[in-house]
């Protein structure tokens, strides 16, 4: 649609008004709010990374930099305010519900594999943790530990990570003298969001799957619906009793679930593809099964992956 | 005798409902529609186009247009919006990514002016998975406090074990029930709580 062209138009204006920032500290400060205007008139249409790449780092950037000036250039005032309530709060609050995951990138800073954070901090429902993994960059992501039963789980703004949501590997009958017993903690849904390079291999889920722009990414997954939209360049292995949907891809490969990982007792329907782009006779060219010659990579793909679980003992 | 009293005394006579079940996609829109009549939810596909069934609840027949919620799709909804009583917006409670957007839509639909007058439930799904989204949570992501236009109650359901299908569906047909057919029912409207001693399981619309 429009917005696609709004949000490319926007990043040039941004980055050309960012770049023409003149030396005056009382004209940057009249520029840098209205490139903050532009930002939040725009804020609707842009996708979320270039809200946040923006919002976040550089206008950001430039509002400390002018505070750093501006310090320099007045006498310290005697008397302030604690800073950081009121600064970051408004603007985010406006273009859409304030998600979890993008609070969590903060705290998170120390330890980033995945955040657990609670619903709100100010809320008194007692409804645990919320998995949203976000914001991360060549990581090995781990199923989290901490669930009991079915959990849904979010993943966004990945790039170049390998998440692994097999349930953490059970301690073995032989050394189980004071083992925990086993984790009930098993993902039934999944949604996810601008993945990058990535591998993601999810067990065979009782719940859905729905994924929106991925990229190069490989995906191995089981799960009663799967839907993807807006992505390209992704390999999915998939187990589906129901027709997988694509809207507004291209070039995706599907091919079956290796056998070996889990074996489902259902037949799989991930070659019977419904693309929402194609309504024409004949297959759609968005998609293709993969030849039985290309799932004998698949499956040494998801060997090389499954030899991670192998290494798991000696890492914990 | 009035015009509307014509008109109420017919549709009484058929005591039947119209009822549009919209959301995005992947809400479990279909589940909820196969779990209410007992069949197996285990192989449902995404719809495609829609699909239609009836429920008999209270002696009324609800004719259910359960419409699929593909990005590619919404632009037909508004083909089934004529004199629909109920809107049911069904919604992934774990679905945080996408939250802002289903707000977007919800408000689209209820400026239609065809849906005016429609009474609207929204049932939060998929509350039996950890993780998902609070029923306050939700009625505020989707800002429905702020709908004047439309009677509403947002309900927690489960369509995977059941949970809370039944009572969103009996709330929903009291009170298109209570509105259209005013002699239908002893009780009339049903009282709406106040969203203050909200129950864990409903929040609705403060009159």
């Amino acid at each position: 649609m429009t917005s696609t062209a709004v949000s490319a138009d926007f990043h040039s204006t941004f980055q050309a008004d960012k770049r023409a920032t003149p030396p005056s500290l009382t004209d940057i400060t009249t520029r840098l709010h209205a490139l903050r205007a532009g930002l939040n008139e725009n804020l609707a249409f842009l996708p979320a990374y270039d809200r946040r790449s923006c919002e976040l780092q550089q206008l950001k950037e430039l509002e400390s930099k002018l505070s750093q000036l501006r310090s320099k250039d007045k006498p310290k005032s005697r008397f302030a305010f604690s800073a950081g309530k009121s600064k970051a709060a408004p603007v985010k609050a406006e273009g859409e519900a304030p998600t979890p995951g993008s609070s969590a990138s903060a705290p998170s800073a120390p330890t980033p594999k995945q955040s657990t954070l609670p619903v709100s901090a100010n809320a008194a429902t007692a409804a645990g943790p919320v998995h949203v993994i976000s914001n991360l960059s060549s990581q090995l992501v781990r199923a989290p530990s901490d669930v009991e039963g079915g959990y849904t789980i979010t993943l966004e703004s990945l790039s170049s990570c390998i998440i692994d949501l097999r349930p953490p590997p059970q301690t073995s009958g032989t050394s189980g003298r004071n083992a925990t017993p086993p984790s009930t903690a098993q993902a039934t849904s999944i949604h996810a969001k601008s993945l990058r390079r990535c591998v993601l291999l999810v067990p065979v889920m009782e719940g859905s799957a729905i994924m929106e722009g991925l990229e190069d990414c490989l995906v191995i997954l089981g799960a009663q619906q799967f839907r993807i939209h807006s992505s390209r360049s992704t390999t999915i292995l998939l187990h589906v009793p129901s027709t997988p949907i694509i809207e507004h891809c291209s070039a995706l490969a599907f091919g079956p679930y290796p056998l070996f990982l889990q074996q489902p007792e259902y037949t799989s329907k991930h070659h019977d593809v419904q693309d929402f782009d194609w309504v024409r006779e004949g297959k759609s060219p968005n998609w293709a099964v993969l030849d039985p010659s290309n799932e004998a990579f698949a499956e040494r793909d998801a060997e090389a992956i499954s030899g991670l679980g192998d290494g798991d003992g000696d890492a914990s | 005798m009035g015009l509307l009293t014509i008109i109420r005394k017919n549709k009484a006579k058929s005591r039947e409902m119209r009822v549009l079940f919209l959301g995005l996609d992947n809400a479990g829109k279909t589940t909820i529609l196969k779990k209410l009549r007992s069949e197996d939810i285990s192989t449902i596909s995404p719809t495609l186009g829609f699909n239609i069934s009836t429920l008999v609840r209270d002696g009324y027949t609800l004719n259910i247009w359960d419409v699929g919620g593909q990005k590619t799709l919404r632009p037909y909804w508004r083909n089934y919006f004529e004199s629909t009583d109920a809107v049911v917006w069904v919604v992934d409670s774990g679905d945080r990514l996408r939250m802002s957007d289903c707000g977007s839509e919800l408000r689209g639909l209820l400026g239609e002016e065809r849906l005016a007058g429609a009474t609207l439930l929204v049932f939060a799904n998929k509350q039996d998975l950890f993780g998902a989204m609070s029923l306050e949570e939700i009625r505020d992501a989707l800002d429905l406090p702020s709908i004047v236009s439309h009677r509403w109650i947002i309900r927690s359901c489960s369509a995977y074990t059941g949970t809370g299908l039944d009572e969103g569906m009996d709330w929903l047909v009291k009170e298109v029930a209570g509105r259209l057919y005013w002699n239908g029912l002893s009780a009339g409207p049903t009282p709406v709580q106040p969203a203050a001693d909200a129950a864990p399981a409903r929040l609705t619309a403060d009159a």
